[in-house]
């Protein structure tokens, strides 16, 4: 009996699906399954449960024989029982074999690509001091090494069949330390290139291992770097359509694109001539944050409920340029304007729960808005007090609420997310907590190795929490 | 099959190729550097500067030219926005090393040192002769000069001294040109 693999599987359904002129969505539909398990099918990844077979025969028009044996058969062909029996076990064995990717898997990848990304951004700053022992060609060296090191795994760990968090974890690596050999270069060899420049750089070379490992984490960072050169060069804000077949082809496979969809959102927003590159950024790091302390599933409304605050946030630093007389009149009144509508929206979505977790997100969110309103509106409005003490107090005011507001919820979060077991929740604030003790020793005047250091150390510490909830998991199995 | 996928089933010798694509462009970038610093010849501009910080790169000395404006050698309007200059230089009398700007052309000159950089145009007014001048507002990437954290911090309060004389060395060769090194109060770093 010829042997069938999970990818022969796959084609044949994709060939007849095609045959019919379903999409996938349509044939899930009939099937009364998800789009996503269809996808999966396809890609090789599951195969379709037994109880499925005869529905699924009859919508591609063969027989279940022919699913089985993933090709068409001729009509005089008769098949032994034997010979059905095989086919039969050889799709349960497959479906044994099948390799599922747990949530729980699924967050050691996240993690294990942030540890990446900051245990990389600690080995630039690092390099980046400048050691004056080294001479021009050790520095070269120096850049390369990882690079180079990182590339070689990337190929054995492909040739060995290795898993996604490998490969994707591997992938990011390239990428960092293809921007930190670039970085280096070209502080060894005084050059005098542009950080956008880099960032231009490396996103073009990123692209063949996008497309050619499927990188999802690579596509956001790169892509990532090329909307925050704002479009300084004339040919950037044509860059982000170089990625656009990879995004149609993760939107066809069903496969997750969410941040990619809101990187392409801004990528549009940037566009327009009213808003510059710098806003489209403070609206992408608002809608993540708020994306980020929200634990809700990131559906197409929340998104654009999400996206409508940020949006909200950022108008109110706008720079209004030919059109700022017709603005100006409105100035006083931006923080109100903004923010009572955002507000209302963020009240009359309130979660109805009695889940201590939502309630948290909702106060917080809230004492955060208030806020933020508070002080713009009094900024606009104007008092006594002259501007510049003003401004002082209101920065004070700003950042001593918000740290407490991080840092307390934060805490609290991660608390109730293990005394629960709940590791994503728990995980997701440990990710924030981290965030913002970086954001806090970037914006210092920490010398650069305390910075480097700084880095190394939340990169070590996404990897331990990985380690011990991996650890706790397996515990609570048991 | 769909291109992507197509690109897929040949992973191993795309990744090879990409891999040693990236660590060629990488190695191109020091080789022309190299290159320069071999075979250009000397020249040492004086420059003034500042010390600011790139999370990416580390502390650096952010330079600018002394003498930013160049006589503009060219007829009327035989040039466009985006024009590449050929900025001339000339050795002082005494001088044995070339060390100044003299004038910037559209056109390559002959037999004389000179680097390609873009540039603005700059119009004067002058009262007495009642007539406008053009010069050049010269932009070579000559701005950021690498140093770790303590030097640069050192540097930082000698470059805003008025005494001091900062020179930054170059190897120019066909108008391409690399920093070799920075001389502040005669001392190189």
């Amino acid at each position: 009996m010829e042997k069938i693999s999970n990818e022969q599987f796959g084609q044949f359904i994709a060939q007849l699906r095609k045959e019919h002129n379903l999409t996938q969505r349509e044939l899930a539909q009939q099937l009364s399954i998800s789009d996503k398990a269809v996808s999966k099918w396809e890609r090789g990844i599951s195969l379709p449960d037994i109880s499925i077979l005869l529905p699924l025969s009859q919508i591609l028009g063969v027989t279940t024989t022919e699913i089985l044996s993933a090709k068409r058969l001729d009509q005089s062909t008769q098949l032994t029982v034997t010979e059905i029996d095989g086919l039969v076990s050889a799709v349960v064995n497959l479906n044994k074999k099948e390799p599922k990717i747990s949530n729980n898997e699924r967050l050691l990848l996240v993690f294990a690509l942030l540890a990446v990304v900051f245990i990389g951004g600690g080995v630039l700053s690092f390099f980046a001091y400048n050691w004056e022992i080294f001479s021009r060609g050790a520095k070269a060296f120096v850049a390369l090494l990882p690079l180079v090191t990182c590339q070689t795994l990337l190929i054995i760990k492909t040739k060995q069949n290795a898993s996604q968090i490998w490969i994707q974890s591997l992938c990011l690596a390239v990428g960092m330390f293809f921007i930190t050999a670039l970085g280096l270069i070209y502080q060894a060899y005084q050059l005098s290139f542009s950080l956008n420049s880099m960032l231009v750089i490396t996103y073009m070379l990123m692209l063949p291992i996008i497309y050619i490992f499927d990188a999802y984490p690579l596509a956001i960072l790169s892509l990532g770097g090329v909307l925050f050169t704002g479009f300084q060069f004339a040919a950037s804000p044509y860059l982000p359509i170089l990625i656009i077949p990879y995004y149609i082809y993760k939107y066809n496979r069903v496969d997750r694109h969410n941040f990619l969809t809101f990187m392409l959102v801004c990528w549009s927003i940037m566009l327009p001539p009213l808003i510059s590159g710098e806003y489209g950024l403070w609206a992408s790091i608002m809608i993540l944050f708020m994306w980020a302390i929200q634990e809700r599933e990131p559906t197409c409304k929340n998104f654009i409920r999400i996206f409508i605050y940020a949006s909200a946030f950022a108008l109110t630093f706008v720079d209004y340029g030919d059109y700022s007389e017709m603005f100006s009149m409105l100035e006083p009144f931006t923080g109100l304007l903004t923010f009572i509508p955002c507000i209302y929206l963020f009240v009359r979505n309130r979660p109805k729960t009695t889940v201590l977790h939502e309630k948290l997100d909702f106060f917080a969110l809230t004492t955060l808005l208030c806020t933020i309103l508070f002080c713009t509106t009094a900024f606009f409005v104007g008092t006594p007090i002259s501007l510049a003490i003003m401004e002082e107090v209101l920065n004070i005011i700003m950042s001593s609420w918000l740290t407490i507001i991080i840092l307390a919820l934060s805490i609290a979060k991660i608390t109730l997310g293990m005394k629960s077991d709940n590791y994503d929740s728990a995980r997701r604030y440990i990710t924030v907590l981290n965030s913002f003790v970086l954001l806090k020793v970037l914006s210092s005047n920490a010398s650069l190795l305390l910075k480097a250091a700084t880095f190394i150390g939340v990169g070590i510490a996404l990897l331990a929490t990985n380690y011990i909830i991996s650890k706790r998991s397996k515990q609570t199995c048991q | 099959m769909p291109i992507i996928e197509k690109i897929q089933s040949h992973k191993t010798k795309l990744i090879l190729v990409t891999c040693i694509a990236q660590i060629l462009i990488l190695l191109s970038l020091i080789g022309v550097v190299n290159l320069i610093l071999v075979a250009g010849q000397t020249a040492m501009v004086e420059m003034t500067g500042y010390d600011p910080y790139d999370p990416l790169r580390g502390r650096y000395l952010s330079l600018q030219l002394k003498e930013r404006y160049v006589p503009l050698d060219i007829p009327e309007n035989d040039y466009n926005d985006y024009q590449k200059f050929y900025v001339v230089l000339e050795k002082s009398e005494g001088s044995l090393v070339y060390d100044h700007f003299s004038y910037a052309t559209v056109k390559k000159p002959d037999n004389q040192l000179y680097i390609v950089c873009p540039g603005y145009i700059s119009y004067d007014y002058d009262r007495e002769t009642k007539e406008h001048t053009k010069s050049l507002r010269i932009s070579p990437n000559l701005n950021t000069y690498y140093l770790n954290e303590q030097t640069a911090k050192e540097l930082d309060k000698i470059v805003w001294s008025n005494d001091t004389t900062m020179y930054i060395s170059l190897k120019i060769l066909n108008g391409n040109y690399a920093i070799d090194g920075l001389i502040v109060n005669g001392q190189k770093y």
